[in-house]
């Protein structure tokens, strides 16, 4: 049998280490490109005086924004960016702006702010997806984004908040609030002065809604007001086809206009007994009707405009009344 | 036969905006089919109503207060800091108001007596102007729009072309509506307020950043 033997020549110590200097290199080169594409970030942070009414501007596309009011007349921005991005900061005490900008497109990274600004400072906010979270701000707040999701809690004097797809929740009180999506959702718990809750097919819900003057639209979303009407109060419901449902306290005191289809109508007996014989207008099977409930107080104006979704009218009979 | 078109379709048609080869296919159809040719009159009884309709319909009152008080509180402020002003969005935005009013006012003080719906009726007409006027708005914005589409991603893209449609077939469902009970005031005001989400719609598309 024939006997195979190996032979391996010994290397040469210089040429071991110019090959693991070589390797070392290359690896490290991989490791910072690796962690770069995975997002690897570095961290920022700045504060400059601003007045109590100051205004703030905030950009950042992708990641994530959190807005903090708080009772200093100074902002202060930490957080961590990307590396490839550029954080930028600067102002003066009657206003600031900070922002991350990027060369390109990387949704895949994003920065990460944590902005505390005066509670009566305006503040204004533009994101593509980043995600804005904004508490204790008592002044005017101004968010614009495309596809990320806005939650905003605290009692503001102005709220306006925009997006594409990204859905809108907002907790306490706005003296004016507009709050409009395309395809987001827009939950609201809380009370306003005058609000437009608008989006095409995102779905309203207004609980624990206040809402003295306002106007919920949408075209193909649902709408649900799950609350009580101040007297003199005037609320506007529009909708093409997505479902209206009002839940309001047995005795509320409001001047109904509903223009609907007929056949979509389920109304609690508190609601249809007030209704009467409905009259109808037009093509038959729309229901156009004027009634009024309640007494004895300055009744609220309710007008609700559905083309062909459903109308629901509930009673909500308070604990003592069972 | 083909299946029946779309009332979204249909509205084009009537409109104009569809191919020949579109427009043959209708033609096909709707000389079989009664209902839809019907519908097609329909249409194009209101597409002439809005073309014989004088442009300066003038309202009975000033409509200035009712602009002014959409204007402020309920009017969207602009955006303060970022992007600059659009032309093409403020002039329809200018627009829109002016006929949102003019729409409203057109029908209330125009209004004929209850039970004689008739699509030639002075509001029917002012209202056929007025719906014309929007259809232009939201053409300039969309032609806008269309400029900055290469610009914006294809995900916000695909979003804003699906609630586009949705609110297009809502628009071409209360027009249709509107053909069998022109007097309808709460139909005028549903369908003002779909034409307003298209444009409110169209108008926060075109002032998206670049990228997103």
């Amino acid at each position: 049998m024939r006997s195979l033997s190996f032979h391996t020549a010994p290397a040469r110590p210089a040429a071991v280490h110019r090959a693991a200097a070589v390797a070392a290199t290359a690896l490290l080169a991989g490791l910072l490109l690796a962690s770069a594409r995975a997002g690897a970030q570095y961290p920022v942070s700045g504060g400059r005086t601003l007045a109590s009414t100051g205004a703030v501007r905030i950009l950042n596309l992708y990641g994530s924004i959190r807005i903090i009011g708080w009772a200093r007349d100074s902002v202060e921005v930490t957080g961590s960016v990307s590396l490839g991005e550029r954080f930028y900061f600067g102002g003066s005490a009657s206003g600031v702006k900070a922002g991350v900008e990027s060369d390109e497109q990387r949704m895949e990274r994003g920065a990460h702010l944590v902005v505390r600004v005066p509670a009566g400072a305006r503040v204004a906010v533009k994101t593509a997806s980043a995600e804005v979270e904004v508490r204790d701000v008592r002044g005017a707040v101004d968010v614009n984004t495309v596809g990320g999701n806005v939650r905003v809690s605290g009692s503001f004097a102005e709220l306006q908040v925009e997006t594409i797809s990204g859905a809108i929740t907002m907790e306490g009180s706005a003296e004016f609030a507009r709050l409009r999506t395309a395809s987001g959702a827009i939950t609201t718990r809380g009370s306003f002065q005058d609000a437009t809750l608008s989006s095409v097919s995102g779905r309203i819900a207004a609980e624990r809604a206040r809402i003295a003057h306002g106007l919920l639209e949408t075209v193909a979303g649902d709408i649900l007001y799950d609350g009580s009407v101040p007297g003199a109060g005037s609320l506007d419901f529009d909708s093409h086809g997505g479902t209206i449902e009002m839940r309001l306290p047995a005795q509320t005191a409001a001047d109904f206009d509903i223009s609907a289809d007929a056949s979509g109508l389920l109304f609690d007996p508190v609601f249809a007994a007030a209704l009467g014989p409905a009259k109808r207008a037009g093509q038959a099977k729309r229901l156009e009707a004027s009634f009024s409930t309640g007494a004895g107080a300055i009744p609220a104006r309710i007008t609700i405009r559905s083309f062909k979704g459903k109308v629901i009218l509930r009673a909500v009979r308070s604990a003592t009344a069972k | 036969m083909m299946d029946h078109p779309g009332l979204d379709i249909l509205n084009r048609y009537a409109d104009g905006d569809l191919s020949p080869t579109e427009r043959s296919a209708i033609d096909a159809h709707a000389a079989a089919c009664g209902d839809c040719r019907s519908t097609l009159d329909g249409l194009a009884r209101l597409a002439a109503a809005a073309r014989a309709a004088r442009a300066d319909v003038e309202p009975a009152r000033d409509l200035w207060p009712d602009i002014r008080s959409r204007l402020s509180p309920r009017g969207r402020r602009s955006a303060w800091w970022f992007a600059g002003a659009n032309r093409p969005a403020l002039a329809a935005a200018a627009l829109l108001l002016v006929v949102g009013s003019s729409l409203v006012t057109a029908l209330l003080v125009r209004r004929p007596p209850p039970g004689r719906p008739t699509p030639a009726s002075p509001a029917g007409v002012a209202f056929a102007a007025a719906d014309a006027r929007y259809v232009s708005a939201a053409a300039e914005l969309s032609a806008a729009l269309e400029t900055q589409r290469p610009t914006l991603s294809p995900a916000t893209v695909a979003v804003v072309e699906r609630n586009l449609a949705i609110v297009d077939s809502a628009i071409a469902e209360a027009r249709t509506a509107l053909l069998a009970d022109p007097n309808n005031r709460a139909l005028v005001e549903m369908l003002a307020a779909s034409h307003r989400q298209k444009i409110d719609l169209l108008q926060r598309t075109i002032h998206l950043l670049p990228r997103t």
